[in-house]
């Protein structure tokens, strides 16, 4: 079962779980100058995101994900496209977008490890009190 | 591991990976958004091994003594953490590593929490984080400040010497110290009475680790459309923990040299108390 991975700007290293979800996909990342530009990236970042690409195995491909991740998504017959999860409005637009393009393929995505890992939902009105329920498990290990 | 190569896709460009320095990346990059070279290189410099040594280098007991001076130990990891170089879970692990007892990393940790606590305010409401979460807290209403950045404040020639030297640090670096984007920040919005979402789109446009959320809400924790007052300083706040290489006199500051009190009178007149910062 080919898969893919869809690595975006929020989770640029090798140790996400995105790459254990679907182990010896490859991952490409797609240089959007349009997303950059919508997002307020401005040079220096750019810059920053570019060099920590270098370190990773991945491919970086000039387009907008919508466009690309079709195109190879039918070239390698992939049946699985994850994904790193992300709050990010933009990403999950394009995600939509992929989505739509893309037929028979799953799309998953992967969340990062937790900071603090709560039972309740915490009162977020003001750090503080988010604080008073997290203190605790936030000064522990792994957040547990 | 599937093999295909994506070079015999004529309809999709693979970029360069590999440069002989960073100034030549740079150039790549530059050149990709059709844009000229940056001037100078950041000192964060991208990737993962960088990442780790900085991380290495964190002293969290000094952290919490120095953090809020300009020349203190912070860490420099904001722009690992932003695009997921670093977890905050190992970031604090590893903090949490370094001294004897937890309460050692205490401060250090729940500046992190900040960071989380930010990230889940955003997964709340995605689209809100543009938006006033509460009304201002200044005596003025949202429609009484200014939508398009002033072009002194953009280039650093505000004529306030510590201010244009901030935003200076800002432009050139892709870096600001917490403390130095608080005054900025308090200038750009009370002093110059400009909307925090402008402010906030510029230092986005500008910091290597901007972040949507976490820079978003700090500019209203700043405002006061996040919080139960507006945030404000004076030059002898700045002279207190600016350090020796930002020119704090009075002659080259004379908007910031007031006492709290008569600051609160100036900037904030409609308010029939005074606010503290």
């Amino acid at each position: 079962m080919a898969g893919l991975i869809w690595l975006h700007e929020e989770a640029l290293r090798a140790d996400h779980p995105v790459f254990a979800a679907v182990p010896g996909a490859k991952a490409l990342f797609c240089w959007d100058i349009d997303y950059m530009a919508a997002a307020d990236i401005g040079l220096r970042r750019q810059i920053f995101i570019y060099e920590t690409l270098l370190d990773l195995d991945v491919k970086i491909i000039r387009g907008a994900a919508s466009k690309v991740l079709p195109l190879v998504a039918q070239r390698v017959q992939a049946t699985r496209l994850c994904v790193p999860g992300t709050t990010n409005p933009l990403i999950r637009q394009e995600l939509s977008n992929v989505k739509a393009a893309l037929t028979g393929i799953a799309v998953e995505l992967v969340s990062d490890r937790p900071f603090v890992q709560l039972a309740d939902k915490p009162d977020l009105g003001r750090f503080f009190r988010y604080w008073k329920k997290a203190r605790k498990q936030a000064l522990r290990r792994g957040g547990v | 591991m599937q093999n295909y190569v994506l070079e015999e896709m004529p309809d999709l460009t693979s970029l360069a990976t590999r440069f002989d320095n960073r100034a030549e990346l740079a150039a790549y990059v530059a050149n990709l958004s059709n844009l000229p070279p940056p001037a100078d290189l950041s000192p964060i410099i991208g990737g993962r091994a960088a990442a780790l040594s900085t991380l290495a280098a964190i002293n969290p007991v000094q952290y919490s003594d120095t953090r809020n001076h300009l020349d203190g130990a912070v860490t420099r990891l904001s722009a690992y953490i932003r695009h997921g170089v670093l977890t905050l879970d190992e970031v604090r692990n590893h903090a949490l590593d370094a001294v004897a007892t937890p309460k050692q990393a205490e401060k250090f940790i729940q500046e992190l929490a900040w960071r989380d606590y930010w990230q889940r305010l955003y997964k709340a409401s995605p689209e809100a984080i543009w938006v006033d979460i509460e009304a201002y807290k200044t005596g003025f209403v949202a429609s009484d400040y200014a939508d398009d950045l002033p072009a002194d404040i953009a280039r650093g020639e505000t004529g306030v010497a510590c201010i244009d030297a901030f935003i200076s640090i800002l432009l050139e670096t892709g870096y600001l110290h917490n403390h130095a984007r608080m005054y900025v920040a308090a200038y750009v919005v009370h002093w110059r009475q400009i909307k925090w979402q402008t402010g906030a789109k510029w230092f986005l446009q500008n910091l290597i680790d901007g972040d949507p959320a976490s820079n978003n809400l700090s500019w209203q924790w700043i405002a006061s459309t996040f919080a139960n007052k507006p945030y404000f300083f004076n030059l002898e706040n700045v002279a207190r923990y600016s350090g020796p290489n930002i020119n704090v006199s009075v002659t080259d500051n004379l908007p910031l040299a007031n006492s709290y009190e008569r600051l609160a009178e100036l900037l904030f007149p409609n308010l029939t108390s005074a606010v503290a910062s």
